[in-house]
C-alpha cells in the first residue's frame, strides 16, 4: 500500500517538474517539429521511397522514436540529478524498499516520456497525416512500451554514472546510434550486411516497425515479432535496473 | 512505554567503517540518552558524515553495532528509518515544487496516515512561519526558508530521533540562531532526541553533550563545559592600587597563587563567575579585572593538537555550489 503510494509520489513529482519546466516542454515540442519540417520536407524533395510513402510520412515514426529515445533516457538519467541535489537521499532513507524506488523512478520516467512521445502526434496533421482513432491508440501503446524500456535503460546507465556530464557521451554513443539504426530515418531493407545486422539487434527497430504497422505503412517484420522484442527489451531493462540499483 | 529504547536513543559500540585502505570511522562508541541534543564535533573528513550515514542506514558498518531508537541499523533498517528524521548537509528540497508539495511527497513516501496529512502539513507550515508561502515554489525561497522547510519536513512523520548533518553550514548568523531556537523548542515540546554533526564551535555550544571526533577516532566526550574545563583553567587577571598587599590578601582569603605579569596579577580559579562574585568585598581598590575562560576551540586544540579549520572545498563541492547558484538565478 505504502509502497504503491510512494511509487506514485515519485511519478507525480517528475510529471509536475516536467510540465513546469517550460524549456523541457518546448524542447519536447520543437525536436520532432524540426525533424518533421526540415528533415522531412528537405529530404522528401530528393528521396523517393518504394511503397509509395512520402518521406515526411515515412519519417513520422522516426520522429516519435526520437522523442521517446531522448525523453526516456534523459528522464532515467535525472536520477543523477536527484542524487547530486539530495532528493535521492531523502528517498533512500525513507521506509520504502529499493525496488519501489527503482520502479517509481522508472515509471515516472515512462510517464513523462509518454507525454513527450504523444506531443509528437499533435504534428501529424501538419505533415498531412490523418490518424484514425485506432491508429492513435496503437501508437500510444507502442510509445508506452518503448518509453518504459528507454527510461529503464536511463536508470541502468545512471547507476553507472557519477556526474551529469556523462549525458553527452550517452547522447552520442547510445541515443544517436539507436536512433540512426532503427529504420526511423531510412528504410532498412537494402543496407550493407554489417549495418543490417546492427539494425536487427537494435530493439528500437522493432518499435519503429510496430509504429509503421499502426500507420498502415510498409513494414519489415510481423506484429508478433515486433511486440515480442519490444516487450522483452522493456522487461530486460527493468530487471537490469532493479539488479544494478540495489548495489547503490 | 518504558522500554530501554525510551531512555537510550542511540547506542554505538565499537563502530568501524573502512573505504578500501582508509578507515573513516575507527572504533567509535557512544550513547545518546533520549531527549538530548548530542553533537559530533570535528573537522571535515573526520568521519562525521560517515557516522551519520551509518546511523541512518545509508551505509553499512564494517564492524561494530549501532542502534537507533532500540533498532539495529543492520538487522532492522526499516524500523530505524521509520523512527528517524534526517536533515542533510546539502539542501534537498525540490525547488520546482511548492513548499506544500514538498511536504506532501514526504507524507506519501513516509506513509503518514492520509487522514492526518492536511493537519500535520498546516501545523508544520505555520510553525516555521511559511503559511503564506505554502503554495509558492521553493525556487523563490531564501536559504533560511529552505532550511526551515527541511526541518518541518523531517518531522512530518513524527520521528523520535532527528539527525542533522552540518545543519547550519552556509546560513547567515541570524538564520542560524533562529534555527537553533526552533530546535531547542522542539526538544522541549516533543522530547525529541537531536543528533548533529558540526565543525562550528558556536553551534557545538548548543549541545547538551559533545563528542569530538578526529581522523575517525573519538578523542573526548562530555558537555561543552566539561570539555572546556579539560582544556585548561579559567584565569583571572587584575590590577589594584596596591599589588603587593593584594597578593597577600588573595593568598589568605581565596587560596590562589597570583603571579605578577605585565598585565597585572594573574592566577587560575576553578569557577570564574563564582570567584568574581566573592571578590565584591575585596578591601583593596581594583583598577582592572578580567576573566579568561577556555573556549571550545581551545578544548579542541588541546585534545587533538590542531585547530578545526575547515579544509578547502573540493572541486566537486565547488561544482555543486555553482550549479546550485545557476539554478537559483
Amino acid at each position: 500500500m505504502n509502497e504503491l503510494e510512494a511509487m506514485w509520489a515519485l511519478t507525480w513529482r517528475d510529471l509536475v517538474r516536467f510540465l513546469r519546466d517550460r524549456s523541457q516542454v518546448m524542447g519536447a515540442l520543437a525536436r520532432p517539429l524540426l525533424w518533421l519540417v526540415f528533415m522531412g520536407k528537405g529530404l522528401s524533395a530528393s528521396v523517393h521511397l518504394s511503397g509509395g510513402v512520402g518521406y515526411q510520412h515515412f519519417v513520422f515514426a522516426g520522429a516519435i522514436a526520437m522523442a521517446v529515445l531522448f525523453g526516456g533516457m534523459f528522464q532515467g538519467v535525472t536520477i543523477i540529478w536527484d542524487r547530486e541535489f539530495g532528493f535521492l537521499k531523502e528517498v533512500l532513507v525513507a521506509p520504502i524498499s529499493r525496488i519501489t524506488i527503482v520502479l517509481g523512478k522508472t515509471l515516472s520516467g515512462t510517464a513523462v516520456t509518454i507525454v513527450q512521445g504523444c506531443l509528437t502526434l499533435v504534428f501529424a496533421p501538419l505533415v498531412g497525416l490523418h490518424l484514425t482513432l485506432g491508429a492513435g491508440f496503437a501508437l500510444v501503446g507502442v510509445i508506452a512500451i518503448l518509453s518504459l524500456g528507454m527510461s529503464a535503460m536511463g536508470v541502468v546507465l545512471a547507476t553507472r554514472m557519477q556526474t551529469f556530464e556523462g549525458f553527452g557521451i550517452i547522447s552520442n554513443f547510445v541515443i544517436m546510434p539507436l536512433y540512426f539504426l532503427s529504420g526511423g530515418v531510412f528504410p532498412v531493407e537494402h543496407l550493407p550486411r554489417w549495418m543490417a545486422v546492427l539494425v536487427r539487434v537494435n530493439p528500437v527497430t522493432y518499435g519503429v516497425d510496430l509504429m509503421r504497422h499502426a500507420l498502415a505503412q510498409p513494414s519489415v517484420f510481423g506484429v508478433g515479432l515486433d511486440l515480442f522484442v519490444l516487450l522483452g527489451f522493456a522487461a530486460a531493462m527493468v530487471m537490469l535496473a532493479l539488479i544494478w540499483f540495489r548495489r547503490e | 512505554m518504558s522500554s530501554p529504547a525510551t531512555t537510550t536513543a542511540i547506542e554505538v559500540q565499537r563502530l568501524v567503517r573502512r573505504f578500501g585502505e582508509l578507515t573513516a570511522v575507527d572504533d567509535v562508541s557512544f550513547r545518546v540518552p533520549s531527549g538530548q541534543i548530542f553533537g559530533l564535533l570535528g573537522p571535515n573528513g573526520a568521519g562525521k558524515s560517515t557516522t551519520i550515514k551509518i546511523l541512518c542506514t545509508l551505509l553499512r558498518p564494517s564492524q561494530g553495532t549501532a542502534q537507533v531508537a532500540g533498532h539495529d541499523v543492520v538487522a532492522a533498517p526499516a524500523a530505524v528509518r521509520r523512527s528517524l528524521g534526517l536533515i542533510f548537509q546539502d539542501p534537498s528540497v525540490d525547488d520546482r515544487l511548492t513548499a506544500r508539495e514538498n511536504l506532501k511527497i514526504h507524507c506519501m513516501i513516509y506513509g503518514v496516515p492520509r487522514s492526518e496529512r492536511r493537519a500535520r502539513m498546516d501545523d508544520a507550515l505555520s510553525w516555521i512561519g511559511l503559511t503564506g508561502e505554502a503554495d509558492q515554489r521553493v525556487r523563490t525561497f531564501s536559504g533560511g526558508m529552505r532550511r526551515r522547510l527541511e526541518v518541518a519536513r523531517a518531522l512530518l512523520h513524527r520521528p523520535r530521533v532527528l539527525f542533522l548533518d552540518e545543519p547550519t553550514s552556509g546560513l547567515d548568523p541570524q538564520t542560524r540562531r533562529a534555527m537553533w531556537d526552533r530546535l531547542h523548542e522542539l526538544r522541549e515540546r516533543e522530547s525529541l532526541t537531536i543528533f548533529l554533526t558540526t565543525h562550528y564551535m558556536e553551534e557545538a555550544e548548543n549541545c547538551d553533550r559533545l563528542a569530538i571526533i578526529d581522523h575517525g577516532k573519538l578523542v573526548a566526550e562530555g558537555s561543552p563545559g566539561e570539555l572546556k574545563r579539560r582544556a585548561g583553567e579559567e584565569r583571572v587577571t587584575l590590577t589594584t592600587a596596591d599589588d603587593a598587599r593584594a597578593t597577600q590578601e588573595l593568598r589568605t582569603r581565596f587560596g590562589v597563587e597570583p603571579q605578577p605579569t605585565e598585565r597585572g596579577l594573574e592566577f587560575a580559579v576553578s569557577n570564574g563567575e563564582e570567584f568574581l562574585a566573592r571578590l565584591g568585598h575585596f578591601p583593596i581598590e581594583l583598577r582592572r579585572l578580567s576573566l579568561q575562560k577556555p573556549t571550545l576551540e581551545d578544548a579542541f586544540i588541546a585534545l587533538t593538537g590542531h585547530s578545526i579549520r575547515p579544509d578547502e572545498a573540493s572541486s566537486r563541492d565547488v561544482l555543486r555550489r555553482m550549479v546550485r547558484m545557476r539554478r537559483r538565478s
